[in-house]
């Protein structure tokens, strides 16, 4: 590494042009090599500052829920959270799942199959949210008003959707969302 | 200032608008040091840079914590257990408290077995010792935010000193409370305290105390 020339004096933290004429990469290569350490070394601390404000870890056990089904009697609907959001939960009637499966997907703003939204056509798992602005649609209680398709209404603006959670009227541009889930069970799903 | 040294069209645009640049570099570059100063005029930057991390951890803390007497310690706790990284970000903060205290008083001594307070550095002296006072107040109130024994307890003793004060003592403490004992409205306004005096006042005051220094060297 020692030269027999005399040590360059430059201004301090100064690049030189190109080290010395004997080495010209040993200089630039410390140099760059300075600089990269600093920029991991920078990012090592700016990781964790910034990933803390990513969910917790108990925000993220709230992230999946275990649900029984089993007490949904038939023409039910029940309303669970699910990460702070509504989730509708229909037990369908034979007449419900057959008029989803009757329409015509040509007559639908968002096609989509009855049978690619509920994997046992009986029970549908929606997310209570108006794709529209987000409101809550009404339909989950005896009594509420289901719309023109007798499968949710939205009265914030308007929106119908059908028996499979389809928009057929109204202003939402797409189909209510259905979330991640699974069977653990006959009578558990789990949802996320 | 001289923006001459610069070669880079857009750093010249803005330098000569805001000579932002030109500092930067007087700061690194052209810092004027006299070749007799020792490792203990290391110090000062040292206790800036912890007051730097006490405010960026202090920060990133306070958006997991929560100020209210049934909620504090459970929202540390949250920190310790569930936050990403939230012990460590906690840990740096507490012990950071301690570091820049330490290194403080290393700086004070130099200050002290140097003559750094002498002619014409008293005003400079002087705003060092009231950066002295608030950054004590400022970490007897960090501390109360945990809500625990030595929290509550410190909290109490300290506060009731107040009650010294002829006359208008008690009035003193009741409005430092804000009822008649430390409770929720102490600990929120130590908490606000806390954050903002460390973010603007001690900043802001270290600032100048900095931008003084070498005004004599």
């Amino acid at each position: 590494m020692a030269t027999s020339q005399k040590p360059k004096k430059t201004a301090s933290g100064a690049k030189s042009a190109s080290g010395t004429p004997e080495n010209p990469g040993r200089r630039d290569f410390i140099v760059v090599g300075t600089y990269a350490m600093a920029g991991l070394g920078g990012a090592a601390v700016a990781w964790p500052l910034i990933d803390q404000m990513n969910p917790a870890a108990d925000t993220l056990a709230l992230a999946n829920i275990e649900v029984d089904i089993s007490k949904i009697a038939v023409g039910q609907s029940i309303t669970v959270k699910w990460r702070g959001k509504p989730v509708f939960i229909r037990h369908r009637t034979a007449d419900e799942v057959s008029r989803a499966k009757a329409t015509d997907l040509a007559d639908l703003r968002d096609p989509e199959a009855d049978a690619d939204r509920a994997e046992k056509p009986e029970l549908l798992v929606l997310v209570g949210v108006c794709t529209h602005l987000g409101c809550v649609p009404l339909g989950q209680k005896t009594g509420e008003v289901r719309g023109e398709y007798d499968g949710w209404f939205c009265p914030c603006h308007g929106s119908h959707y059908d028996t499979s959670g389809r928009i057929r009227k109204g202003p939402a541009p797409s189909n209510l969302e259905v979330p991640p889930y699974s069977f653990l069970s006959d009578s558990v799903i789990r949802i996320g | 200032m001289s923006a001459e040294k610069f070669q880079n069209p857009v750093v010249r645009w803005i330098d000569h608008r805001l000579p932002i640049f030109s500092t930067l570099d007087h700061e690194k570059y052209d810092y004027p040091v006299p070749k007799n100063l020792n490792y203990m005029w290391n110090f000062g930057v040292l206790a800036g840079l912890s007051l730097a991390i006490m405010i960026v951890t202090g920060i990133v803390l306070a958006m997991s914590y929560t100020a209210h007497v049934d909620y504090a310690f459970d929202s540390v706790e949250r920190i310790m257990r569930d936050v990403n990284h939230g012990w460590m970000i906690r840990y740096i903060h507490m012990n950071t408290a301690s570091f820049f205290f330490i290194v403080v008083y290393i700086h004070i001594f130099r200050g002290l077995y140097y003559g750094s307070y002498k002619a014409p550095r008293e005003l400079l002296w002087m705003l060092g010792v009231v950066i002295f006072l608030l950054m004590m107040a400022t970490a007897f109130m960090g501390y109360v935010l945990p809500w625990g024994q030595m929290s509550f307890w410190g909290a109490t003793v300290i506060t009731n000193l107040f009650s010294a004060i002829p006359v208008v003592g008690d009035s003193i403490v009741t409005l430092l409370w804000g009822g008649f004992s430390v409770d929720n409205p102490t600990l929120n306004r130590f908490f606000l305290a806390a954050l903002s005096d460390a973010v603007c006042d001690l900043w802001g005051r270290r600032s100048s105390h900095h931008c003084l220094a070498p005004l004599w060297l």
